[in-house]
């Protein structure tokens, strides 16, 4: 492990802690993953990527645990979106959204067909899709969106309307203005 | 703001949705990793005993996370950026296609000298063939096959070993003198000529053109002769000279497949080179391959009248009997029936100065 430390220009502590670290979250990040890319061969390449992204962040994250927890979710979440990207796999994060619509009925609900929310996700600018995501896939709340994605409650309401908007433009519920 | 993180939002917007909530990953994530504040904690086991559907997504959320626990036996270190990425599939389907590609232009580049390289191997190749003639099954077939009086191939040398025609078994090919390799039985060759032959029995002679418009063409079998003299290799022509000591590679191709068989003719006698030992018989073409023979010829002492390499093409198994006999001056009876033998026959004219 000493070759990385030295290829990373950081001293072997430093690789130390960002090695405990990753043995901590491993539950974490792996869960959130398989989530998203369905795919241990996938799974293992965004795993990869997060570590080091961790590795090379770590040194320079300032604040507490639970910020560097928000932070390593959205890394993760960065990476898997990234891994998908790059195998224009985006129907198992579609599929994903409509099993999590299935087993809780959520606010999802409005929409009728998973091929809205797959052409309507695709179409969306990286960050607003995340959002998105965090928001069917995961239930979370525009308060917790807003403090993984280091944002304003108010830029992530904007995003989560401007979707549904989207949405229902797309399934000509609404006329496009 | 305090007041607000009393209770996760999402069980705060599981009761407003009338007591179907559900709990974030990330919130659980949160209460596994010890990162919630006391009331945090309280208001999410709250939640947790008040709701059964919470209560059971947690447990399942609780137990997969045990599952994925980081363990030295199942899980590894990364070791570094994009060491994963080679079990990517499209990485490996890139280099799949690289290999594939680099592969491709190796052949193509290397053609010439992956043809040529059994070549120089040609004295071991000799000896090996040699030492197989000693098991020749049919060793009637061998006996009836005199020698050319000139020409001679290592298959040839292997027949008259197991006929014991020959000089000593142990005699290296190489040193062999023709004379010494049944003389007797190639003296009372016809005196005809080989123009004679060829026009009128064996059918036109093709001539071949460059390797690869030979290759190139259609469904039509074609044959390639290669000469090896004084180390340099060039692409030899019927009816080209050859001096002592020059070696010929043989090779075929034939788009539709099916068996050939190659001889040496010289007036009537009828020498099998390929194959040369077992059952005499045709041997199989792969459809669309080029075929090495193996081994070489090599051209000893002087020819005193011309000879022909002659490669018979078939769609069905010839035996050496009926090619002989389809080669050789018959009878017209016999004649018209044997020369339907090959659908296919080509010839390459040796001669020698």
């Amino acid at each position: 492990m000493k070759w990385i430390a030295r290829w990373l220009g950081e001293d072997r502590g430093q690789y130390a802690e960002a090695e405990a670290l990753y043995r901590r979250y491993h539950p974490m990040m792996r869960r959130r993953c398989r989530r998203i890319l369905r795919d241990e061969v996938l799974v293992d390449d965004a795993m990869q990527e997060s570590f080091w992204a961790l590795c090379r962040g770590y040194g320079r994250f300032q604040g507490n645990e639970g910020q560097l927890m928000a932070w390593l979710y959205r890394v993760t979440t960065s990476h898997c979106l990234k891994v998908l990207e790059r195998e224009r796999r985006w129907d198992r994060v579609v599929e994903a959204v409509c099993e999590e619509r299935a087993m809780f009925g959520s606010d999802v609900g409005e929409f009728e067909s998973d091929v809205v929310v797959r052409e309507v996700l695709l179409k969306l600018p990286p960050l607003q899709r995340e959002a998105v995501l965090y928001w069917l896939l995961d239930g979370m709340a525009q308060e917790e969106i807003a403090e993984v994605m280091g944002t304003t409650r108010h830029q992530v309401r904007q995003w989560l309307s401007s979707f549904a908007q989207k949405a229902k433009i797309w399934m000509g519920l609404e006329e496009r203005v | 703001m305090k007041t607000e993180r009393m209770e996760p939002p999402d069980v705060r917007r599981g009761r407003e949705q009338g007591g179907h909530g559900r709990l974030s990953e990330y919130q659980m994530s949160r209460y596994m990793l010890g990162l919630m504040n006391e009331g945090e904690r309280s208001a999410f086991e709250v939640m947790l005993k008040m709701d059964e559907a919470v209560c059971a997504q947690f447990q399942r959320f609780q137990a997969s996370w045990e599952a994925e626990r980081f363990d030295e036996r199942r899980h590894r270190m990364p070791v570094f950026p994009g060491a994963s990425s080679i079990q990517n599939r499209r990485v490996w389907g890139i280099l799949r296609a690289s290999m594939a590609v680099a592969v491709l232009g190796l052949v193509l580049w290397g053609s010439r000298s992956v043809f040529w390289m059994p070549l120089e191997m040609g004295p071991r190749v000799q000896g090996y063939l040699v030492d197989a003639g000693r098991d020749l099954a049919d060793a009637k077939d061998a006996r009836n096959t005199p020698a050319p009086d000139t020409m001679r191939t290592s298959g040839v040398g292997a027949a008259k070993k197991a006929n014991g025609v020959g000089a000593k078994k142990s005699e290296p090919m190489r040193t062999k003198k023709a004379e010494d390799v049944g003389a007797k039985k190639s003296e009372p060759m016809q005196t005809k000529k080989s123009e004679d032959v060829g026009t009128k029995k064996i059918g036109p002679m093709r001539t071949k053109g460059s390797v690869d418009r030979v290759w190139a063409s259609g469904t039509e079998p074609t044959m390639v002769v290669a000469l090896m003299r004084g180390g340099k290799i060039t692409q030899a022509r019927s009816g080209q000279h050859f001096l002592k000591g020059d070696r010929l590679r043989l090779a075929h191709r034939w788009e539709r497949g099916g068996y050939v068989f190659w001889v040496h003719r010289q007036g009537k006698t009828v020498t099998p080179l390929y194959p040369r030992e077992g059952k005499m018989e045709s041997v199989q073409v792969v459809s669309g391959e080029m075929m090495l023979l193996p081994g070489s010829l090599e051209v000893s002492g002087d020819g005193r009248e011309e000879e022909w390499l002659v490669a018979c093409f078939s769609r069905r198994p010839v035996s050496l009997g009926r090619l002989r006999a389809a080669l050789v001056s018959l009878p017209k009876k016999m004649d018209r029936h044997a020369l339907s033998v090959c659908d296919h026959r080509l010839h390459f004219l040796v001669r020698r100065e």
